[in-house]
């Protein structure tokens, strides 16, 4: 075999500096094995042994795979094999390779394994024989901490996309929502409905009783919505002001109706007290329907129009009704 | 000089189909999921490259997992994404949705992970078919222009790069990336002197 790693002067240690090596790779702060190229396990250091149990004894002149069975034909198994047979370092990453080795925090309680990260190298001291270096890295509070700000990223994403007063979706989700779902449905054919909806006379609301029930009251209407859908790709934004819009994948303008007086009704149903409204003296929504089902010459943005134009003629033909969009 | 044979390059892309073929199958092993490898192109392109790397690579900034590899030749080996890119492969290997800019450290490490089986597939394929023995290093992770990976780590020896598309694909996905090889005169000499013995043996 021809090894030309470097051009130095082997390093052809003392006793003494052979002791101060093995008593470093015992302090060492990561776990060190070295395995022969028979599989055996040569030099086992002291931070393996304490996170798996196994003493030196135990674990040095066993096979690897005598020791950890359940290792036979694994990834970690096959690049030992690949970097003593053909001297070819590997890395297994921990996302890749969920904790190869049994090795725990505690071993008490060994429910949860350390999270590892493990570089097998292949190590050339020796005509004739190469031996394999495992260096295992404890990522556990790497893990932790970037579980964490995963968590924290998807908080603020989330924030950034509702409303503050009503707790529902704001404009901007609705935005991306609507593109999103306007092509998966172009896509596969499918239909999709919009339905806007606007409290009637909610200027005469807040003139009689204040911007502080007026916000109660687009809470209570966004909440009977939100309640009335009940499959997890509906989705109900605050559009602004007092007016909602509620997208529906896959959903006919049959039962985009259907869905919009059951709305109507519930908002109805709450009996909330509106002594200046044109149509009666509780508070009433108006609601337009819009639908795609060919995708030729329409876009999203067109939709939403149609359904704004639909909710103009449900007001002008006396409010508290649903009118679907006609060309 | 810089121009191969027919023959010559119908064997390096062989000899590579051979290991990229050997990662896929590593690869979908590990993740579950069918995934397929194939080189269908390899140009060599002479040391002045960076007008090469500027056109090749459209993308601003690439993501490449490098090892250098020493033997009978000596070379300097990339994998070569462009950067979003990079951030599909990981995510879906990974199942995570969260998009954000930059790869975190475990993701970094997931990619040079895949960087090490296709590397060390198509390293493992040339000793086996070329009769020859390499030793390599750890996989390296780099972010950055082509240019500037590409040259930092070229040393004024490297006269030669290998430049070759590789396919990678996975359901209903597929990204183009390169492999690409430096090396200096003499080790590209000795590549087409272990080629033309690996023919003389059909």
């Amino acid at each position: 075999m021809n090894f030309s790693t470097n051009n130095c002067r082997p390093f052809s240690p003392t006793e003494l500096q052979l002791k101060a090596c093995t008593a470093a790779a015992d302090k060492l702060n990561v776990g060190i094995a070295i395995v022969d190229s028979h599989g055996h396990i040569l030099f086992w250091n002291q931070w393996l042994k304490e996170k798996s149990g196994l003493c030196c004894d135990e674990a040095t002149h066993n096979e690897f795979l005598t020791i950890f069975p359940d290792l036979k034909n694994s990834r970690l198994a096959q690049v030992i094999s690949d970097a003593i047979k053909h001297g070819l370092p590997s890395l297994l990453s921990q996302s890749l390779n969920k904790s190869p080795l049994p090795l725990y925090e505690n071993l008490a309680d060994r429910t949860q394994r350390v999270q590892q990260t493990i570089y097998v190298t292949p190590l050339e001291f020796q005509e004739e024989e190469r031996f394999c270096l495992i260096q295992v890295n404890d990522v556990s509070i790497a893990v932790k901490k970037e579980r964490l700000l995963r968590e924290q990223a998807e908080i603020l994403r989330d924030f950034a996309f509702i409303d503050s007063l009503t707790g529902i979706a704001n404009r901007r989700r609705l935005d991306e929502y609507l593109a999103d779902e306007f092509k998966r449905a172009a896509r596969s054919n499918s239909p999709i409905s919009v339905i806007m909806a606007d409290v009637d006379n909610f200027k005469q609301f807040n003139d009689s009783y204040g911007h502080q029930n007026g916000d109660f009251c687009l809470q209570r209407v966004a909440n009977a919505i939100k309640a009335t859908l009940n499959r997890p790709a509906d989705l109900v934004a605050r559009y602004g002001g007092e007016e909602f819009a509620i997208i529906l994948p896959d959903t006919s303008s049959g039962g985009a109706s259907a869905l919009a007086e059951e709305i109507r009704s519930h908002v109805e149903s709450l009996a909330i007290p509106h002594e200046s409204s044109a149509v009666g003296s509780h508070v009433t929504l108006s609601l337009g329907i819009s639908n795609a089902q060919s995708y030729v010459n329409t876009s999203d943005k067109t939709l939403l129009r149609q359904a704004d134009q639909a909710l103009y003629h449900a007001k002008t033909k006396g409010r508290n009704q649903v009118m679907i969009f006609q060309e | 000089m810089n121009n191969l044979s027919e023959l010559q390059r119908d064997a390096l892309l062989e000899i590579f189909n051979v290991g990229v073929g050997n990662a896929a199958n590593s690869m979908s092993q590990l993740i579950n999921e069918e995934i397929q490898l194939s080189v269908p192109k390899l140009q060599v392109v002479l040391k002045d490259h960076s007008e090469v790397i500027s056109d090749f690579i459209q993308s601003r900034r690439i993501c490449a997992v490098s090892q250098n590899f020493s033997g009978p030749l000596n070379a300097r080996a990339f994998l070569v994404f462009p950067e979003g890119k990079t951030h599909e492969i990981v995510r879906r290997m990974l199942g995570e949705m969260v998009s954000a800019d930059e790869l975190n450290t475990m993701e970094e490490e997931a990619l040079s992970e895949i960087g090490n089986i296709v590397l060390n597939a198509c390293i493992g394929s040339m000793s086996e078919m070329l009769q020859a023995d390499f030793t390599s290093s750890q996989p390296l992770y780099h972010l950055g222009t082509a240019y500037s990976i590409l040259s930092s780590s070229q040393t004024d020896d490297d006269q030669f790069m290998l430049l070759l598309h590789i396919d990678f694909s996975m359901p209903k996905e597929k990204i183009d990336g390169y492999l690409i090889f430096l090396l200096s005169v003499q080790s590209f000499n000795e590549l087409i002197k272990k080629i033309d013995l690996f023919l003389s043996h059909i």
